[in-house]
């Protein structure tokens, strides 16, 4: 039996975002003359062909079907991701300086979205086959094992994070790696190691350039209020910093918070949505969701998020198959890393990335391909026998 | 199975993430719930009401309102690469010179003001321009010293409003003259004479349109059912019973009048008689109220009610009537004319045209000062007071219009005595002004009705609904029968006495002329105001027309200053078919003119 409820969840949280589309998108609309349903149209279109996907893939025999997807929007997206910057600007859209999409027949495609899927399949794949358990091998064996994979992702770093521009993929690809590789045997010491070396590295990263450190502090500036207040006034008055001006987006965001207050505008009836927040409909989508619907409206979504990866973590620990558990794992991860980071970021606890939220934020390439990723797992649950007395 | 604990690293991973999710949600209440300083989410378009505007019968505008605007941008808001675009556009959309623009941009950093004489249609272009502007990136942010970050773009404010004649000194000094005053940097007109200060209340705008709403990042309003809307009340329009076609046609009789006499002012009132209607109401002094410049201060009153002096001659039909009226006199009973002169205790009363004896109505006809002494001494002084009030006299004319002067005229004990009653009776020792003179003649013109004029027809709001003026209901001053027989008798002056010269063939033409003394310095100098009040009637319409000249210079009699000036007048309302003579009678009447025969004083 494919899990139902996992397909219902997804689908609701489709829903929300082709609603998001509509009513966030009512300030660009007007600013760049686009026709009212702009947004919405192509988000519908991509919501319902993601739901037949969804669903198609549900009916498909995983022996089959999943290593042929799971490999083919591996190398599919690996290799669109080295042919990108070769292609000519006619077939690619350029922001900033950054590739990000493939034009096709009047589609945007983003390979990086498809290529996570496929990502966290290879590994799923691969762990499944070469790593076992630790073992007490030691942290130097289990470097050494895991060095292939090292290498294979810092190709992907260079891809995405210097090609692309996209730090904030690298940094969930990178927590996703992590873990699975947690979840795939290895010890606990070698995988605190690896964050331990990621957040030195991170660290260096920042303070070896001056417009990072800045860019620290100005998020600190934002942050501290709501930091802070969890703190006692003893400790809290050494961490402050006076007169420090929130940055733009962050302050709007905030504020797009605090109008929607507990139960929001109501739909449609949101301020800040209207050209405060300019990345309303992608990056700050929930900040429009706070606005609009409210601290109850953004509690809703965040409990679908939790039900959805408590589904994926069900099906995960039911699978007799490693890959297919492995798999289900990372996609949940995927999905909670990308929903974290992004809800960190719009509410001031963390730097913001640019890194869009599974499902509301607008984009039917990162729709599409987080689809396709419960597809995936949806086929997959398939093969879960049951006990009797299991709760489904 | 290689994952021994596997159940359990997944709970606790799950669990580590729930704690991610709980922090965040913390978070999202704690923003949603703490204090904090929100931007403004409202924003206020408020778009001042007009004054409203004066129009004539015959629908011409004759005092306009049209609002100002002012465009003003902050020059280190422009970027500096965008600088010259700026210009360009600007220099388009306002029809400035852009050289002119470029100039006024580099007075000063900071807020400048590129025009401050926008008009509507020129403000509406260059409000689309500035959201062109603003999406076309030419502004900029700045910092100012104090770390603000500001952004403005181009403001289309509105700067005041004017008030435009478009017809210069038509209508003047009747329709008055605004003053500007400033209320919080926007210019309001209020009216100081005339018209503008008789309807200030009324004309004056009476609700701003203020819309209240949430707002865009640019300060755009949302409009939804939960804004705050207030239309627009503008003031009202008001309508004159004045054809302005007529008026300005008046208006040159005056002037010509003037030049010719080398009067100080000639006045002329054309009423409708049955309905007070005032259709013309015209003087020689008159001033473009766009301009208005020192020598023009002695014309800014209306005369024609603000001037009140002795009238002379053309109380005796008044005096008359409440004789006739009473049964006291006949128009056939024989009056001495004493040859001429005439002394009554200390006062010696001379005529122009001597009489030995007189019928009561040439008394009129002649208009013998020595006859209607004697007359007027039928009346007690109580008579004499009431019949002249119950005339208009010493009272508002009713006349919408300000700052009237009422006159004057003895009290009812000094007119128990002989001497202020034989004066009285040939118009002195009394004021009056022209108006209240035209009021009164009306009476014998309408059946013994007295009516009060009116120059504003109606007023009307922005919706074209009409709020009609309050119209007194005509009194009855004297019988129907009296006021018959008086205005036989004005006929007869007309054709055979003191009027001739506003005979017109084929029209029922009566008047009555008055030459007056003009008392300085406590005695009577050679100087006069003649005037002479009548009717004009054809089978349809009946008009009282007023004419007073003040201090005529080459001649002074009133039948050969004021007359020509009616006549002119009667003459223009035949050609302007305002009167349409008996054709028959116009034809048999052609040839023969009388000798003017002189007034008396």
């Amino acid at each position: 039996m494919p899990d139902k409820k996992l397909f219902l969840l997804t689908t609701a949280l489709i829903t929300i975002g082709v609603i998001c589309s509509y009513t966030l998108t009512a300030y660009t609309v007007v600013l760049f003359d686009y026709n009212d349903f702009h947004f919405v149209i192509r988000e519908l279109i991509v919501a319902i062909i993601s739901i037949l996907i969804m669903w198609t893939l549900a009916q498909l025999d995983p022996d089959v079907w999943f290593h042929r997807l799971g490999l083919g929007l591996f190398f599919g997206g690996i290799l669109l991701m080295i042919i990108m910057p070769f292609l000519p600007a006619s077939l690619v859209s350029e922001v900033g300086g950054a590739k990000r999409w493939i034009k096709l027949f009047g589609f945007s495609i983003a390979p990086v979205e498809y290529f996570k899927v496929g990502f966290v399949y290879f590994l799923a794949w691969s762990f499944s086959r070469k790593l076992g358990h630790h073992g007490n091998m030691g942290v130097a064996e289990e470097f050494k094992r895991f060095m292939p994979y090292a290498a294979i992702f810092v190709i992907i770093m260079f891809l995405i994070a210097f090609m692309q521009n996209d730090l904030g993929q690298v940094v969930v690809l990178a927590l996703t790696l992590a873990f699975m590789l947690f979840f795939a045997g290895s010890s606990f010491r070698f995988f605190m190691t690896l964050i331990g070396s990621a957040v030195g590295f991170f660290l260096f990263f920042i303070l070896t350039a001056e417009h990072r450190i800045n860019r620290i502090l100005s998020w600190w500036a934002s942050a501290q209020s709501t930091v802070l207040a969890f703190f006692p006034e003893s400790i809290a008055k050494h961490l402050r910093i006076e007169n420090a001006e929130e940055p733009y987006q962050i302050g709007h965001s905030l504020n797009a918070i605090h109008n929607g207050s507990i139960f929001g505008t109501g739909l449609g009836g949101g301020t800040f949505k209207l050209g405060f927040l300019s990345e309303v409909h992608t990056d700050f989508v929930l900040a429009g969701i706070a606005e609009e619907f409210g601290f109850i409206g953004v509690f809703g979504v965040t409990m679908l998020f939790v039900m959805l990866l408590h589904r994926l973590f069900k099906i995960a620990n039911r699978s007799h198959d490693d890959t297919a558990y492995l798999f289900s794992l990372g996609v949940g991860l995927l999905i909670t890393f990308a929903f974290i980071i992004n809800a960190y970021g719009i509410s001031g606890l963390t730097p913001i990335k640019g890194i869009s939220v599974p499902f509301l934020s607008y984009g039917g390439s990162a729709m599409l391909a987080s689809a396709i990723g419960v597809g995936m797992v949806i086929m997959v649950s398939k093969k879960i026998k049951y006990k009797s007395g299991d709760k489904k | 199975m290689r994952h021994s604990n596997k159940s359990k690293k997944i709970l606790a991973l799950f669990l580590v993430l729930m704690f991610g999710f709980v922090i965040f949600l913390a978070v999202m209440l704690y923003t949603a719930l703490h204090d904090r300083n929100l931007p403004s989410i409202f924003s206020e378009d408020t778009s001042k009401a007009q004054r409203g505007s004066i129009i004539s019968a015959d629908g011409y505008h004759i005092a306009t309102t049209q609002k100002l605007y002012k465009a003003v941008v902050n020059t280190r808001n422009i970027d500096p690469d965008k600088r010259e675009l700026f210009i360009q556009l600007f220099s388009i959309y306002s029809g400035m010179d852009s050289a002119e623009i470029r100039e006024r941009l580099n007075t000063r950093k900071g807020t400048v003001t590129l025009s401050y004489h926008i008009s509507p249609k020129e403000a509406m272009y260059l409000k689309t321009l500035a959201f062109e502007l603003r999406r076309l990136g030419v502004f900029v942010e700045y910092e100012t010293s104090g770390g603000e970050r500001i952004l403005q773009g181009l403001s289309i404010l509105e700067s005041g409003e004017a008030r435009q004649y478009p017809y210069n000194n038509l209508l003047t000094p009747l329709l008055g003259y605004p003053r500007k005053m400033e209320e919080n940097g926007y210019t309001r007109i209020y009216g100081i004479k005339g018209l503008e200060k008789f309807f200030d209340e009324e004309l004056n705008p009476q609700q701003n349109k203020t819309q209240k709403a949430l707002r865009d990042v640019n300060g755009y309003l949302i409009l939804n059912k939960q804004s705050d809307f207030k239309r627009q009340i503008n003031g009202l329009t008001i309508k004159l019973n004045i054809p302005i076609m007529l008026q300005s046609r008046i208006e040159i009789i005056t002037d010509k009048h003037k030049e010719k006499l080398q009067a100080d002012e000639i006045i002329a009132t054309v009423m409708d008689s049955k309905s007070g209607k005032i259709i013309a109401l015209a003087s020689s002094n008159r001033f473009d109220p766009n301009h208005i410049r020192t020598q023009d201060y002695p014309s800014l009153n209306t005369n024609a009610i603000e001037y009140s002096y002795e009238p002379g001659s053309v109380i005796k039909p008044i005096i008359f009537s409440l004789l006739l009226d009473r049964g006291l006199i006949n128009p056939y009973d024989m009056v001495n004319g004493h040859n001429g002169r005439f002394t009554m205790g200390t006062k010696t009363i001379v005529d122009e045209h001597a009489f030995s004896m007189i019928s009561a109505e040439d008394v009129l006809v002649y208009s013998s000062n020595i006859g209607i002494a004697q007359l007027g001494q039928k009346l007690n002084g109580k008579e004499f007071t009431e019949g002249l009030e119950r005339f208009g006299f010493t009272h508002f004319s009713g006349i919408d219009l300000p700052y009237e002067k009422r006159g004057s005229i003895p009290s009812s004990a000094q007119l128990n005595n002989y001497l202020y009653k034989a004066i009285t009776s040939y118009g002195y020792g009394m004021r009056a002004n022209p108006m209240q003179l035209v009021k009164a003649f009306n009476v014998f013109n309408n059946g013994g009705r007295l009516v009060n004029p009116m120059v504003v027809e109606a007023l009307y709001d922005d919706n074209g609904r009409t709020i009609p003026m309050q119209v007194q209901a005509p009194t009855q001053v004297i019988s129907p029968a009296t006021a018959e027989r008086m205005k036989q008798i004005l006929i007869k002056t007309v054709n055979v006495g003191t009027g001739t010269i506003a005979k017109t063939p084929g029209l029922e033409v009566g008047g009555k002329t008055g030459t007056a003394h003009i008392a300085k310095n406590g005695g009577y100098v050679n100087s006069y105001h003649t005037s002479f009040i009548g009717f004009a009637n054809d089978g349809k319409h009946s008009y009282t027309i007023g004419i007073t000249v003040i201090n005529p210079r080459t001649v002074y009699f009133a039948s050969i200053t004021a007359v020509p000036v009616f006549k002119a007048i009667v003459d223009l309302m035949v050609e302007e078919k305002y009167l349409r003579p008996d054709p028959a009678a116009a034809a048999a009447a052609a040839p023969a003119k009388e000798a003017p025969v002189i007034d008396s004083l």
